[in-house]
């Protein structure tokens, strides 16, 4: 374990150094980061200027909402979205069989060797979001707290397995970033809570993609609108993903390594 | 021309997601607004009849695949690279080099993504064609925000000639444009202050007015009127990128590049 610790911490410095190589422009790119994620709560403020808002949430927690997603996926970004543009950038040129040759298992090196300093702007921006709807909900500590941190820990494992398939997807087939702006496509479904959509959306996107784990759970768990059995409606299908996430994974090296000779 | 198309084979798996993701995106705009428009009981928010809504974000993505422009980071990658050189050695300015770029790309998107999405739209969501007029009206709108677009995003990649990276100022830009044009909301949400403020940049001709245009929400004298602006802001902005592309290049020059 010590190995991937000082792997980590090694790829965070060297991550922080050419972050500053270029200081003014990690500046603006994280302005840029905390600008766009902050339109969507712009949004809502205008649709709840303009109607009665979504049902069954109050503009508060609307915010919490979507707090929660920008701090999910701020820390997807910050840890976990540089996995498949590693596996892109190597395969293309050429380099990842040196990754493979590496005393590490291939997969934790690259989860190791994913860090991207900008994206605890997002993760900021999110805990100022969510900061604020506790103020103002007077959240305390509680039990549904404790359901909410394990629900973002899940819907972390559910972002791990997403990068992992696409990596898997990537140095296999399409080495190409289209892959990515399907997934945030797929992930703007959990923008908004998954009560307003039709029963298929709703069908896909809890159980065979359970986007609902990155927004829409951990927030209504909060809110005191979940009860526990359905915690087992969330780990049943993030463990399947999870799963085959790492099969699929094992597969692509397989075909890579032995079409690679 | 060509050899944007041929830069468009580069991003084919770039259209292939969109030709997924584009109806799931509209579907996802359908439930919110049928959510709030069933929720608020009103049948109008904002100027907006929920159909009209539909219409609204249909044809805002169709403007907003059909004004696409990457020019910022071709420019940035080619003065990084070293390409830029033989860009200059072309017989054309490298702003029209540029533009037939773009028009590569994007008659591929109208193939591959405009027609198969504005299809999806009526099919699915009965998006109408409000008259000839308003259609002929609303192309020649769409094709001059493009040309807006174009401008601004040459300017922004034209910063690169004095910043080493400029990636951070073009995410600013793609997020600005995107929202002030009325990309994400219609501009009617905002507060009239707001609105006013928004007639004075040119960000709204990019989306806004030509999909109201399409929505027939203009009478005929303004429909010209506001074709009329888009044309100045677009001279406007023309002179200007030929203004810092001289700056620029006597800079570029100057290095004994």
């Amino acid at each position: 374990m010590n190995k991937y610790l000082k792997l980590w911490l090694k790829t965070f410095s060297m991550e922080l150094s050419s972050d500053l190589a270029y200081k003014t422009n990690f500046i603006i790119r994280s302005f840029a980061l905390i600008m766009a994620d902050f339109i969507g709560p712009v949004i809502i403020i205008l649709i709840y200027g303009a109607s009665s808002g979504i049902p069954g949430w109050k503009f508060e927690e609307f915010i919490l909402f979507q707090g929660t997603f920008i701090l999910v996926t701020g820390l997807s970004h910050a840890f976990l979205y540089l996995i498949p543009i590693i596996v892109i950038e190597n395969v293309r040129d050429g380099s990842f069989d040196k990754i493979l040759t590496k005393p590490f298992n291939p997969l934790l090196y690259l989860t190791f060797s994913s860090i991207d300093i900008e994206g605890f702007a997002e993760v900021f921006t999110g805990l100022v979001l969510i900061i604020w709807a506790f103020l103002k909900l007077n959240i305390a500590a509680s039990f549904n707290l404790m359901i909410y941190i394990i629900i973002i820990f899940l819907a972390l494992v559910f972002m791990y397995s997403l990068m992992i398939i696409i990596s898997s997807l990537a140095f296999l087939f399409i080495k190409s970033y289209a892959l990515f702006e399907l997934l945030f496509k797929i992930l703007d479904v959990g923008r908004y809570p998954m009560s307003i959509y039709g029963f298929e959306m709703k069908f896909i996107f809890t159980f065979l993609i359970p986007v609902a784990v990155v927004s829409f759970y951990p927030a209504s768990a909060l809110l005191g609108a979940l009860d526990i059995i359905k915690l087992f409606e969330i780990i049943i299908p993030i463990g399947i993903f999870m799963i085959l996430s790492i099969v699929i994974w094992n597969v692509s090296i397989k075909k890579y390594t032995s079409a690679g000779g | 021309m060509r050899v944007g198309f041929k830069e468009a084979i580069a991003y084919r798996f770039h259209f292939y997601a969109n030709l997924i993701t584009s109806p799931l995106q509209l579907l996802i705009y359908y439930f919110l607004w049928k959510a709030i428009f069933s929720y608020s009981g009103q049948d109008i928010i904002s100027g907006f009849t929920f159909s009209a809504m539909i219409g609204y974000y249909a044809i805002n993505m169709i403007v907003g695949f059909f004004t696409w422009s990457d020019v910022d980071s071709w420019i940035e990658g080619a003065i990084r690279e070293g390409h830029l050189m033989n860009n200059l050695l072309k017989p054309f300015k490298i702003i029209y080099l540029y533009f037939f770029h773009v028009l590569g790309v994007n008659s591929l998107s109208i193939i591959l993504e405009i027609i198969p999405l504005f299809l999806f739209a009526v099919i699915a969501f009965d998006v109408k064609i409000s008259s000839l007029f308003y259609l002929i009206s609303f192309v020649i709108s769409m094709i001059l925000a493009l040309l807006l677009n174009f401008l601004i995003s040459y300017l922004v990649g034209m910063t690169a000639f004095w910043f080493n990276r400029i990636n951070g100022i073009r995410r600013v830009k793609r997020t600005v444009v995107v929202f002030l044009s009325g990309g994400m909301i219609p501009l009617t949400f905002f507060p009239e202050i707001f609105q006013k403020v928004f007639s004075y940049l040119p960000f709204q001709y990019i989306r806004f007015i030509p999909i109201n245009v399409y929505l027939g929400k203009y009478e005929y004298a303004k429909v010209f009127a506001l074709i009329g602006i888009q044309i100045l802001w677009i001279l406007g902005l023309y002179l200007f990128a030929e203004l810092i592309w001289n700056k620029a290049f006597k800079k570029f020059a100057g290095a004994g590049a």
